[in-house]
């Protein structure tokens, strides 16, 4: 089955036409893509939901979910849907669409999830820290020359970098 | 391998290209949009009575800072309670622009409105919002409520093509010690005027990141 | 002048379907150039395949090209446009564990709600721990508070403010450090890669 999927586009032809996508969203909206601060969005609404006064006592729980009357209406939580709708065309139109686990050769699928779920936890305290990832910052602050996105890319990679030797069994 | 020797030849020129091309100032922006500003202003909602400059005042609720664009000597000889001397190469100042609070009512002043007017396109081309020019100027202000008894116009108007002196003579510079500097609240009620400022809403525009 | 404000003439209803629409360009692209799989954006930290730094890299500078040229034509307004503001040390010490995450969970948010779209389930761990990981924040937060607030922060600033120099230096400065990089990404992807299987990487 593997032969009938089709190859992934030419890195620089794909990065090409982000880019194309990213200015027209400079274009239209005055303000690049993003990821993030969507993800961010709902996860509050959902703690608003199963513990309210828990977010009541927060400001900063306060100034993400409590300032408006649609917490949800945010431009973010828009493009988030769209970002899982278009993945899951282009998937389609590739045969990509698949109930399945992208993991190194030598670990399993749970490990895999654990480690999936971890990556997820750190990956999220760090988004939150610097305001934004590789869509916001890295993309959007880097295409306009925002001084901070630019730290926080090197920064990126810097981290990135730094532990894959000691995680290298999870993708070798 | 053609390709990618095209793409960096292509990346490379657009990029020291860049560096050849003359960057459009200000002044050549300005000349772009001057008909589409010609049109706001001429529709007149953003020159604001003077009563109603003087009920931001009164009011306490909306920030405001009032810009006086005139000559050091008209300023020095009068000019209103709190108002800030700015010159149009300040305005033009990125620098300057990045110190203005976001979220404040700014009201341009000269001595009729030509001078206020250039302000506001200054200031408006550079992405300022709440702008407003105080319509008739300091004439305006000045025949409204310098000694309105003695006053010897009973209905005095505006005059948005005057010359942009000012026409009005003093004992002495006062600057904003004379007294129809800091006018009465009741001067706010005496005359019919129509307001023109818009609330200061949440500036949406200011959140385009994942922060 | 660009950008525009759509909100006032599409209404509120056409302005978020917009937002749909360019999420789904936004989702659709990155599907496309293998990011919806963390063995590839992960590989990029083991020099076999350096799609991510390409892509990114890629699309960084055609979108900046793309930007100050117009600019510079006078059909777009830069200083209208949303400069991140810059928190010098939260960015770093973010983007810092940002990594770390990165190369455990093979996936950031963006490339892992394209993982969410087809259906793959580590993507969807990844969500969840995304979950997970900003409701930590929002516990420990007030714990160093003023530390994200105020260290290192100067606003809205652009490198060539801060280095002083027209855009135009910067813009071709980092087109030509993107063009080296790309050159030395081919370089390791060729080394890592035979190195690796003794021969080329199919």
């Amino acid at each position: 089955m593997e032969h009938l999927k089709k190859d992934y586009m030419n890195p620089y032809a794909a990065g090409v036409l982000l880019g194309i996508v990213l200015f027209s969203s400079f274009v239209l909206f005055g303000h690049g893509l993003g990821a993030s601060g969507g993800v961010a969005q709902v996860a509050g609404v959902v703690l608003d939901l199963i513990w309210p006064a828990h977010v009541e006592a927060s400001s900063y729980y306060i100034s993400l979910v409590r300032n408006s009357e649609h917490p949800l209406d945010t431009w973010l939580v828009y493009e988030i849907i769209g970002v899982v709708i278009g993945g899951f065309l282009s998937g389609l139109l590739a045969g990509r669409v698949k109930v399945e686990t992208f993991k190194g050769p030598g670990i399993s699928n749970t490990t895999r999830w654990t480690m999936a779920l971890i990556g997820g936890a750190i990956a999220g305290y760090g988004v939150r820290i610097a305001r934004g990832c590789t869509s916001s910052q890295a993309l959007s602050g880097g295409a306009i020359l925002a001084a901070g996105s630019w730290a926080f890319m090197f920064s990126v990679f810097g981290g990135a970098y730094l532990v894959a030797y000691f995680v290298r069994k999870l993708w070798n | 391998m053609k390709l990618k020797i095209t793409g960096i030849i292509v990346a490379l020129s657009l990029a020291i290209g860049l560096n050849l091309i003359a960057k459009p100032d200000l002044d050549m922006k300005l000349n772009q949009l001057s008909q589409t500003y010609q049109g706001i202003l001429q529709t007149r909602q953003i020159y604001i009575d003077p009563a109603e400059l003087l009920e931001l005042m009164y009011n306490g609720t909306m920030s405001y800072q009032i810009f006086d664009v005139r000559d050091d000597s008209d300023f020095n000889l009068f000019h209103i309670i709190d108002a800030k001397k700015v010159t149009l190469d300040q305005l033009k100042d990125n620098r300057f622009i990045k110190t203005l609070p976001d979220r404040s009512v700014i009201v341009l002043v000269s001595n009729d409105e030509t001078k206020a007017a250039q302000a506001w396109k200054i200031l408006a081309i550079q992405g300022v919002s709440n702008i407003y020019i105080l319509a008739g100027g300091i004439n305006y202000w000045l025949a409204l409520f310098d000694n309105p008894e003695l006053n010897s116009n009973p209905d005095p108007k505006p005059k948005p093509e005057g010359d942009d002196r000012l026409r009005h003579s003093f004992q002495a510079a006062l600057g904003q010690l004379h007294p129809a500097a800091n006018p009465d609240y009741e001067q706010t009620t005496k005359r019919q005027w129509e307001k023109k400022i818009i609330p200061l809403g949440r500036t949406k525009s200011k959140s385009g990141g994942c922060g | 002048m660009a950008p525009f404000d759509l909100q006032l003439t599409l209404g509120h209803v056409w302005h978020n379907i917009s937002y749909i629409l360019m999420g789904i360009a936004f989702g659709f692209v990155l599907e496309r150039a293998g990011f919806g799989d963390s063995r590839k954006l992960a590989a990029q930290f083991y020099f076999r395949d350096m799609r991510v730094l390409k892509v990114m890299f890629s699309a960084i500078i055609t979108a900046m090209l793309l930007i100050f040229w117009s600019e510079s034509l006078a059909l777009l307004d830069y200083t209208k446009l949303f400069l991140n503001p810059t928190y010098l040390w939260s960015g770093i010490v973010g983007g810092l564990i940002f990594g770390v995450g990165f190369v455990i969970g093979g996936y950031c948010p963006g490339t892992s709600l394209v993982s969410l779209g087809t259906l793959k389930l580590d993507g969807a761990f990844f969500v969840l721990g995304l979950f997970a990981g900003m409701f930590l924040f929002g516990e420990t937060i007030p714990l160093f508070r003023v530390f994200w607030e105020t260290a290192g922060y100067y606003g809205p600033v652009s490198l060539f403010e801060v280095f002083n120099v027209p855009s135009s230096y910067v813009v071709c400065g980092a087109v030509i450090m993107a063009l080296a990089m790309f050159v030395a990404a081919e370089k390791m992807e060729h080394l890592f890669s035979t190195r690796a299987s003794g021969r080329k990487n199919p």
